[in-house]
């Protein structure tokens, strides 16, 4: 939903990376091709053509966030599955992603690849898997609007990491704890807009026509009292994690700027087991090279960074493992009007 | 449309685009340390030289200088913001400075190179070039139909925004806020049913099985 969202320029991934990516994403836009064509036949291309050009109009327009002057705008992953079903969201993002990389140079041509990862592949494909699982644990129109929020905000810290990885990867000069920690942090706000604009278009198209919705034909399967726990558990573990852990850092930083101050350092330095013997204040240069981290600090955002992408990579396997299976089934059909 | 990129792209398309291509790859993947314009920047003499071609070939495309000002200045936050955050992670150290320096030049190269090949070709011969060297025909039918109903959706949007602006007086942000929802699902509403009566069409002109 803005700026800074997640196009990678030209140059900023090592070729392994680029590799790598490429032939990721080359064969699962294979794999979205064959699935496709089975289901929509001669339909496809007009399909894909008209609605890949409809999420690019969608991300033109400006929602007035929280409030404020600034706007943010749709990225539309979550919301092309929404209503093409995973393949076809697949599909209508990549070509998203290959016009805007053409013709604006939001994205970088080298790291097409990457950026069809992140935001074809993962921000659309696996955002459905997490769609589809929430959906039937919420069912009904309004759980549809509840589930593409949820799976929409889910979807896009896991999408950062993924672009934490591919940017700090082969040989790169950024450390990884770092950018992790940074890409989480703004990724949560982007999440939560995202959210909150995907959550309105779906709720809008719900309230209309309910049936431009793609819908393979499973069964409901409404949450018991334990799931709904467990789900409402999980979410408020992962906002916690995602929100307390660069404030957990800063908190940090502030503790140093204390002791500094009182001089606890300087005590702390004598002790005999003083685990960062070099360590100077945090305005001094060493603060800011990656090589003298106080590892404690690094380890501690590395936790609960890692801690909060456990947890979702932890329920969008299991989901996808669960859905996996009914997506395959012969009853999954697109149901653009009659 | 589907039609007029299945044309066969002349070899000098091809060409165009394979040399872009290269371009763009060595600019973007030049090993660190790789012939440096000095001890200590990430930045080779082969990418400045990318640069000054790109430069070269911009001018050669024929590319209006406004338009070319216009896309530049457009581009400027899609690389320094990426660039920015990487020197936020690495800590403002000089050498996070010639970082953020080395990245915004490989960008705007890529960039002005591709600027470059889209001036000279036009999007529907790129496409029959990226045909000819084996993209799927489905992806390129597929962007094909997106770049010619970018335009046409974007209008409808236009209209329906200045029809909303006509006519809704006194709102307040969460009112604003659901409206936009309802703009944006619209947009994708129509798109839907338009994609119905151009299959229809394309079925009514004789389009069997993938093919006219």
């Amino acid at each position: 939903m803005t700026l800074l969202a997640m196009h990678i320029p030209d140059g900023f991934l090592a070729p392994p990376v680029v590799v790598v990516t490429c032939l990721l994403s080359i064969a699962a836009m294979a794999l979205a091709f064959r699935r496709l064509r089975g289901e929509l036949g001669t339909r496809l291309t007009p399909l894909m053509g008209v609605m890949s050009a409809a999420i690019f109009a969608g991300q033109m327009v400006n929602f007035p966030l929280f409030g404020l002057q600034a706007s943010g705008h749709l990225m539309g992953g979550v919301l092309a599955a929404c209503v093409l079903g995973p393949w076809g969201g697949m599909v209508a993002m990549t070509a998203v992603l290959i016009v805007q990389c053409l013709v604006f140079g939001d994205g970088g041509v080298s790291a097409l690849g990457a950026n069809v990862l992140n935001m074809a592949v993962i921000g659309s494909g696996l955002g459905y898997v997490v769609y589809a699982q929430l959906r039937q644990w919420f069912p009904g129109q309004r759980g549809a609007v509840w589930a593409s929020a949820l799976a929409s905000w889910l979807i896009v810290p896991v999408a950062a990491l993924a672009l934490a990885v591919e940017m700090s990867a082969a040989g790169s000069s950024v450390p990884f704890p770092r950018l992790l920690q940074l890409m989480l942090f703004y990724h949560v706000f982007i999440g939560l807009g995202e959210a909150l604009l995907t959550g309105l278009v779906v709720s809008w198209l719900v309230s209309v026509r309910p049936d431009v919705l793609y819908a393979p034909e499973t069964e409901a399967k409404p949450l018991a009292r334990a799931g709904r726990l467990t789900l409402a558990g999980l979410t408020v573990g992962c906002a916690v994690a995602a929100f307390l852990a660069p404030w957990a850092s800063e908190f940090a930083d502030g503790l140093e700027k204390v002791a500094g101050r009182m001089e606890f350092l300087e005590q702390a330095r004598e002790v005999a087991f003083a685990p960062f013997p070099d360590y100077g204040l945090p305005s001094s240069e060493t603060d800011a090279a990656p090589g003298a981290e106080p590892w404690w600090r690094a380890a501690g955002v590395v936790t609960a960074g890692l801690g909060i992408l456990g947890t979702l990579i932890t329920f969008v396997v299991a989901a996808g493992l669960s859905t996996a299976v009914r997506l395959s089934g012969p009853s999954a059909r697109v149901s653009h009007g009659a | 449309m589907a039609r007029s990129a299945a044309r066969r792209a002349p070899g000098r398309d091809v060409a165009a685009l394979l040399a872009v291509l290269a371009a763009v790859v060595v600019i973007a993947l030049t090993p660190r340390g790789f012939w440096p314009v000095a001890v200590g920047w990430p930045l080779s003499w082969l990418q400045v030289a990318g640069a000054i071609g790109a430069l070269a070939a911009v001018v050669a495309s024929r590319l209006p200088l406004r338009t070319l000002a216009w896309r530049w200045l457009a581009f400027a936050p899609l690389v320094t913001l990426p660039a920015l955050s990487l020197a936020l992670a690495t800590g403002f150290t000089d050498a996070a400075w010639r970082e953020f320096f080395s990245q915004t030049l490989k960008g705007y190269a890529c960039f002005t190179w591709v600027l470059a090949l889209l001036s000279a070709l036009g999007f529907q011969r790129l496409l029959a070039a990226l045909e000819r060297l084996g993209a799927p025909r489905v992806l390129i039918a597929t962007l094909a139909f997106m770049e010619r109903y970018r335009e046409v959706l974007l209008d409808e949007l236009h209209r329906a925004r200045r029809a909303r602006q006509a006519r809704a007086f006194h709102r307040n942000w969460r009112q604003e806020l659901r409206q936009a929802g309802a703009l944006a699902g619209v947009t994708i509403l129509r798109a839907a049913e338009r994609a119905q009566r151009v299959h229809a069409a394309m079925l009514a002109r004789g389009y069997v099985d993938g093919r006219w």
